[in-house]
């Protein structure tokens, strides 16, 4: 099996574990069929990072385009350093300029990979502590090829705000890139109704009190009142042919964990709003 | 932007790839001008009539590069200039939606340089022959 594959062994156990931190005996089960906090935390962990890696492989397409930008950078300024090498006369800033330019495309790329292997490994899951801000900025630089490919703008200046919740940082990126992904499949979804806007994402995140509120809206296709209800349940999903339909119930349950919880508004017009709350923590 | 006989228009949104593709045509010999979006690329062609190429990026930030077609389709001026399209793009698996295109040519980021040289020869015909530094 591969990494990023989530078993029917997976689903079984995930579906009879219904919320982490609270084992579910299901009636006439044996004692082996239940789920206890640790084994079900310890799901959680397992499917979360699933997730990421199938999050990581539909980014492949837009992560080969975004690489071959530096790469076709490096490959004219690396032939511009040939030719101008091959002059009797050349000039040493313009020498210098060009490989000033190799090295910053070098980095470029390493950045795009950092970023990438970040979030996909799961680095900064051992530090129980991550700020909300950053979170919603690396989830937004990780999905910024799929928003380019699709037309859609962000506004996350709203965003930047320092707010410490007790969760691990690649847990709460993981919130926001399933949330933003949603949002951006409403805006595709309702373009291939004929619609032609400019689609639309914003994410606000304030701290009231000692609470920290998000909120990610989209001026996508929006969905019913009892849809909005369903799509924290597991493996529900209204476009079966991608995703794992684990995205929003793994938001769910990571934000549990904690005492957050996270429900979905639809709009009576388009788009929906993901509301997201959780206790405030002090800065180690 | 204007530049005396610039034969080709470069339009690309990242800018150092427009920059370096300026110098590699210098070097080549091949009079250049470059811009980073379809609006630049209407004023740039505007005002050098001697450009008979065009190079564009096929994603342009929000933009379509294939939107300059119908761009200067519609434009009073520039519709009966014999253009030729040379589009490329680092997303082939995702071909955008074409509109009637004119014959054109397309080449997939990262493009290698002697290639690019090459087809651009070949689009502008005669006019741009080789200097002494091709065979370095």
């Amino acid at each position: 099996m591969k990494p990023n594959e989530i078993s029917q062994r997976d689903i079984d156990k995930w579906t009879r574990s219904a919320s982490v931190g609270r084992p579910v005996e299901a009636a006439g089960a044996s004692p082996c069929d239940s789920v206890d906090i640790a084994d079900a935390r310890k799901l959680l962990e397992t499917i979360a990072a699933k997730s990421r890696l199938a999050d990581l492989g539909e980014q492949t397409s837009a992560l080969a385009h975004e690489l071959r930008q530096p790469l076709f950078s490096i490959a004219v300024a690396n032939e511009n350093l040939r030719l101008l090498l091959g002059q009797a006369n050349v000039a040493q800033p313009q020498l210098t300029s060009a490989i000033a330019r190799i090295a910053e495309q070098v980095g470029r790329a390493q950045t795009i990979i950092d970023r990438t292997l970040a979030y996909a490994s799961g680095h900064g899951a051992g530090a129980v502590q991550a700020d909300m801000g950053v979170a919603a900025s690396n989830a937004v630089q990780f999905l910024k090829p799929l928003f380019d490919a699709a037309d859609i703008e962000i506004d996350d200046r709203l965003a930047r705000t320092h707010a410490t919740i007790a969760l691990c940082q690649v847990e709460t990126e993981q919130v926001f890139v399933n949330i933003l992904r949603n949002a951006a499949e409403s805006i595709e979804v309702r373009r291939e109704n004929g619609w032609k806007g400019t689609g639309r994402i914003a994410i606000r995140v304030s701290v009231v009190g000692a609470t920290v509120c998000c909120a990610v809206s989209d001026n996508g296709a929006g969905l019913s009142g009892e849809t909005a209800r369903s799509v924290f349940d597991p493996f529900f999903t209204t476009k079966p042919r991608i995703g794992t339909g684990l995205g929003l119930h793994i938001c769910r349950q990571i934000l549990g964990k904690v005492g957050g919880v996270v429900t979905l508004v639809p709009s009576m017009d388009h788009g929906a709003r993901v509301e997201i709350e959780l206790p405030l923590i002090a800065d180690e | 932007m204007r530049e005396e006989s610039a034969l080709v228009l470069l339009i690309d949104d990242v800018r150092e790839i427009v920059e370096e593709l300026l110098t590699f045509m210098e070097l080549h010999g091949i009079p250049a001008v470059g811009v980073s979006d379809l609006d630049e690329a209407i004023i740039a062609l505007e005002a050098n009539p001697s450009i008979r190429v065009l190079a564009c990026d096929v994603r342009l930030g929000r933009e379509s590069g294939l939107s300059i077609v119908p761009r200067i389709r519609d434009h009073s001026q520039l519709r009966d200039r014999p253009f030729r399209y040379l589009f490329i793009t680092g997303d082939p698996m995702r071909p955008d939606a074409m509109p009637a295109m004119p014959e054109h040519l397309v080449l997939t980021k990262p493009v290698q340089p002697q290639a690019l040289i090459d087809v651009l020869r070949e689009l502008l015909g005669d006019v741009a022959k080789p200097t002494q530094q091709e065979g370095l």
